[in-house]
């Protein structure tokens, strides 16, 4: 599904060149629910913005279901991002102006899908996720689990290749966070969604098949979830700490 | 659903940024097009002198005008965009490529460019006309000054709306441009990069600022006056040493880093000193933009103050209201004709006197400005001057005065100061140009009275009897003058026997009295004996259908009640101008205080969540923020304000090397006016850290 080969990435502050990824190689597959791990300052956040053609990268190359995504112009970046990806931000990024429902609808709204169909996909995903219920309501009357759950309904609207979450837990209570994270095991199971996610949430990561641990801006590890979800929290969390840690969550 | 719908659901929902900008673009067409209507009307085009420094003013201060409407339009589109900037940067992120969102967004500033301007064209035309009954009210007091509606201020109104609207579409594609989803996703975690600054930062922009203004101001004066130096106008230059002055006070303000010996102090502001530093740059350049407009508002203020300054033209004791002087060769207008005249109007004529003057060849010495020097040179038998003899004129003045054998005195205007050009003792001799008779002369002091001083340049004179007699005798008609003077008993109620007057004036003067101001027939023979061209030659085309006398002639006469009534008009124009520069420049300041306040807000949002995570309470939030926003009105409404007070103390100062008394009483009003001033930004600043409390929900 999503192929990352040899991606390389550095900044330039003065004359002093920064690199943040380096030599970046991995493969996800289709209906895999992946997470990127790894200290502050390991690279996690620059890998999802080059995947998610934010940035530029240097080089190397991000095959999206085999299709090269170096090098495309502005048009069709912007179709790729509409059509194959779906995006999940740390503050949710809704539009405070529109109701949840019409936050869902935008994606087909911006690719012009006939409305009897988009609004059919959009009642669809509010009773999947549980929003059915406030799908009226504007964002400034809902909690912040349930704007990330409209959030992740939005990001599934295009039937996406790939959902993309920056940090989907960091601005939530524990509540909340499982939530979002059933959300998107819903999204894996019902839809075949396949997620790549950024956290440093441990107890986020442990719902995952496999976990990339970045460290110094390389690929250090890479964990597969073979037994229950808590033994693979505790070896996320052993590892992390070998690493020079980051945060851990207890809330398990 | 359509993204068209979806930006016209998102409108009505976020109405208020609509709102704000509309209303700003408003105001500021509304502003200029009034202004202009007052300006370009017939009424002021028909009043100001054709060609005249006034003009020149009026239109530089208009230019000024649409530069202050223009900054703060352009400033409040910015917040507008910052507002768009989150809803475009979640529409690219989810895959809407620029190009569909920039009809959409240029559609939205079509939409509200067009009806805000369309608006403030509108309201234009009653405001202008509002404004215009208020300033008769108080400053206008004639029927000549009646409002009259002309199109050429609302072609300028027209033309400011376009030039606007292209900036604000150049404005928008440079949004559209500029904006990146990764803006987006850092929001809140932007900071610049923050350089130590030297401890003596702030101490080297006080001296840089002061010595810069001294310099300017005082330079040329104390050249040309002490040094009889012209100092050329690229000196001008030297204001950039007080702007950068005003750049690093600001700068030292702003970017406050280290504790100093006020620990405590340090501390305690601590979130509110690192808030300000972090955007040390953009926060420097909004106050140094705030510095100055508070300065050009103030000065605008002054300068109308000047203008209304109306102590130059006044009836004093033992003035005559009316006098005139024409060669005695014209068949002019008579007592008889006179005394009609007043009965026509009902007007009561008192201490009337009728006498010829001479004109003699004068010997004098004067300055003028050679290569860049003031240069006194002696001209010698260098054109004529008119004397009276002693006794006549202590019968039109009424003045008790004695000039010995072989010297002069010199009439002057009351409370004269000398000039660089013009030695009120400069004349030596003076020459009977028929018989060739010369007297030497010697200076014998001055003698003040308006009605005669402006008869002749540089200066009337006045010479002893015997004197007279004999420099003047057989002195051919043509250079002799004829000189009427009277005053009414109800001068202030006069102003119509005036008019009538002056035109009777001018409809009894022939081709012996069609000369310019400057004209002086000694210069012109001279100038034919040498096969020169004379400048001043030639008619001013005098007419009996003239409306009014020509303002640039030699025998304009001089009808104190016309003359003050003009001044009146004439002030009252400048002092509407100046005050709508005020007006506009203070619209602008509020707009950009207050977008500046709402900026601090919003972009830091996040860290009073961080503040709210480590235990910080609403109050010490509050306090913060208060911090922070007293700071962005206190430091540039102090700098401004002291800085043009300043400026027109040295102004004051340095136009004739002393204040005085009406000089004082202006600046005290510029105090009055500060105070005003800063009333009215506090009130901004209530407004703007109760909108920023209710964006970070402390309120």
């Amino acid at each position: 599904m999503l192929k990352v080969n040899h991606l390389s990435k550095s900044y330039q502050t003065g004359a002093t060149v920064y690199p943040v990824l380096k030599d970046i190689s991995f493969e996800i597959n289709k209906g895999e629910f992946v997470a990127v791990m790894g200290p502050s300052g390991s690279g996690k956040t620059t890998l999802l913005n080059c995947i998610s053609c934010f940035i530029p990268h240097d080089s190397g190359e991000i095959l999206l279901n085999g299709k090269n995504l170096s090098g495309l112009n502005e048009a069709r970046l912007a179709a790729v991002r509409n059509q194959h990806m779906g995006f999940v931000f740390q503050d949710f990024m809704l539009l405070d102006g529109l109701s949840v429902f019409e936050n869902i609808c935008l994606p087909q709204i911006i690719a012009k899908k006939p409305v009897a169909q988009m609004e059919t996909k959009a009642k669809r995903l509010c009773e999947i996720f549980g929003i059915d219920s406030i799908a009226a309501k504007y964002p400034a009357e809902i909690s912040g689990g349930e704007k990330q759950r409209t959030a992740v309904a939005r990001a599934l609207m295009n039937q996406p290749y790939m959902l993309l979450a920056d940090e989907p837990t960091g601005n939530l209570d524990s509540k909340s966070c499982r939530a979002v994270i059933d959300a998107f095991l819903q999204a894996k199971t019902e839809m075949h969604a396949t997620v790549f996610m950024v956290t440093h949430d441990s107890y986020a990561a442990s719902f995952c098949d496999r976990v990339i641990v970045l460290k110094d801006g390389e690929v250090n590890q890479e964990l597969v979830r073979t037994g229950n979800r808590r033994e693979f929290m505790d070896q996320l969390l052993d590892v992390l700490r070998t690493l020079g840690g980051d945060d851990s969550h207890d809330a398990a | 659903m359509t993204l068209h719908s979806i930006f016209s659901k998102l409108r009505k929902q976020n109405k208020g940024q609509y709102l704000i900008l509309g209303f700003c673009i408003s105001l500021s067409v509304l502003l200029i097009t009034s202004f202009a209507l007052m300006y370009l009307g017939p009424t002021i085009q028909e009043f100001l002198p054709e060609g005249g420094d006034t003009r020149k003013l009026a239109t530089l201060l208009l230019g000024v005008t649409a530069v202050g409407c223009t900054i703060f339009t352009l400033y409040a589109s910015s917040l507008f965009f910052r507002y768009k900037s989150r809803e475009f940067g979640i529409l690219l992120a989810l895959g809407s490529p620029k190009k569909a969102l920039k009809p959409l967004l240029f559609s939205e500033l079509a939409l509200v460019t067009c009806i805000s301007t369309v608006i403030g064209l509108i309201l234009s035309v009653p405001v202008s006309f509002g404004i215009w009954k208020l300033f008769e009210t108080f400053l206008l007091p004639t029927e000549e000054m009646v409002y009259r509606f002309g199109w050429q201020g609302f072609i300028i109104g027209i033309a400011f709306c376009i030039v606007l609207t292209l900036l604000l579409f150049f404005a928008g594609r440079r949004f559209i441009r500029r904006t990146d989803i990764m803006d987006i996703l850092r929001a809140g975690q932007k900071t610049e990069m923050v350089k130590e600054i030297p401890s003596w930062t702030g101490k080297l922009g006080i001296i840089l600022t002061v010595t810069g203004i001294v310099l300017a101001l005082g330079v040329p004066a104390v050249a040309a006056k002490v040094f009889y130096i012209n100092i050329p106008s690229i000196f001008n230059l030297v204001y950039f040493v007080a702007l950068a002055g005003i750049y690093l006070i600001i700068l030292s303000c702003v970017s406050q880093s280290s504790a100093g010996k006020h620990k405590d102090k340090y501390y305690k502001n601590l979130v509110s000193i690192s808030m300000m530093r972090f955007t040390a740059k953009v926060t420097t350049k909004n106050m140094c933009v705030i510095v100055l407009l508070l300065f050009c508002c103030l000065f605008a203020a002054f300068f109308g103050m000047l203008y209304s300054d109306t102590e130059g033209i006044s009836i004093g004791e033992n003035e005559k209201a009316y006098s005139f002087h024409f060669p005695a060769e014209e068949e002019q207008i008579t007592k008889e004709d006179i005394e009609n005249l007043a009965d026509d109007y009902d007007i009561t004529l008192a201490s009337y006197t009728e006498t010829d003057a001479a004109n003699l060849v004068i010997s004098y010495r004067y300055r003028d400005l050679i290569d860049s020097e003031y240069v006194t040179l002696d001209a010698k038998e260098g054109k004529l001057a008119l004397f009276f003899p002693e006794s006549i004129y202590e019968e039109i003045s009424g003045q008790d005065i004695s000039v010995e054998p072989n010297t002069y005195k010199t009439i002057t205007n009351k409370d004269y100061k000398e000039t660089l050009w013009e030695f009120k003792d400069g004349l030596y001799s003076a020459f009977n140009p028929d018989t060739g008779k010369n007297l030497e002369l010697s200076f014998g002091g001055t003698v003040e009275f308006d009605a005669l001083n402006s008869m002749s340049s540089p200066f009337a004179y006045v010479l002893n009897d015997a004197d007279y007699q004999a420099a003047a005798a057989s002195l051919g008609s043509q250079y002799m003058e004829k000189v009427i003077c009277f005053d009414v008993k109800d001068t202030e109620h006069s102003y119509s026997f005036a008019q009538a007057l002056q035109m009777e004036y001018v409809r009894h003067s022939s081709k012996l009295s069609d000369f310019m101001g400057n004209y002086d027939a000694w210069e012109d023979r001279k100038a034919q004996e040498n096969g020169e061209t004379y400048g001043y030659a030639g008619s001013i085309g005098l007419s009996s259908d003239m409306e009014r006398a020509p303002y640039d002639w030699k025998y304009a006469p001089r009808l104190t009640v016309q003359m003050r009534q003009e001044h009146m008009q004439e002030v009252s124009v400048y002092v509407m101008l100046c005050l709508y520069i005020f007006i506009i420049m203070l619209a602008t300041i509020t707009i950009m205080s207050y977008v500046r306040s709402i900026t601090v807000a919003t972009d830091n949002k996040t860290l009073f969540e961080s503040l709210t995570k480590l235990g910080a309470g609403p109050v010490y939030n509050r306090n913060i923020l208060k911090k922070q926003l007293r700071k962005i009105f206190q430091y540039p409404a102090l700098m401004g304000c002291t800085i043009a007070w300043i400026y027109a103390l040295f102004m004051s100062f340095f136009n004739d090397m002393r204040v005085t008394p009406s000089e004082l009483r202006n600046l005290g009003y510029l105090v009055l006016l500060i105070f005003i001033i800063w009333g009215v930004l506090y009130a901004v600043y209530r407004c703007a850290l109760h909108k920023s409390q209710q964006i970070l929900g402390i309120l």
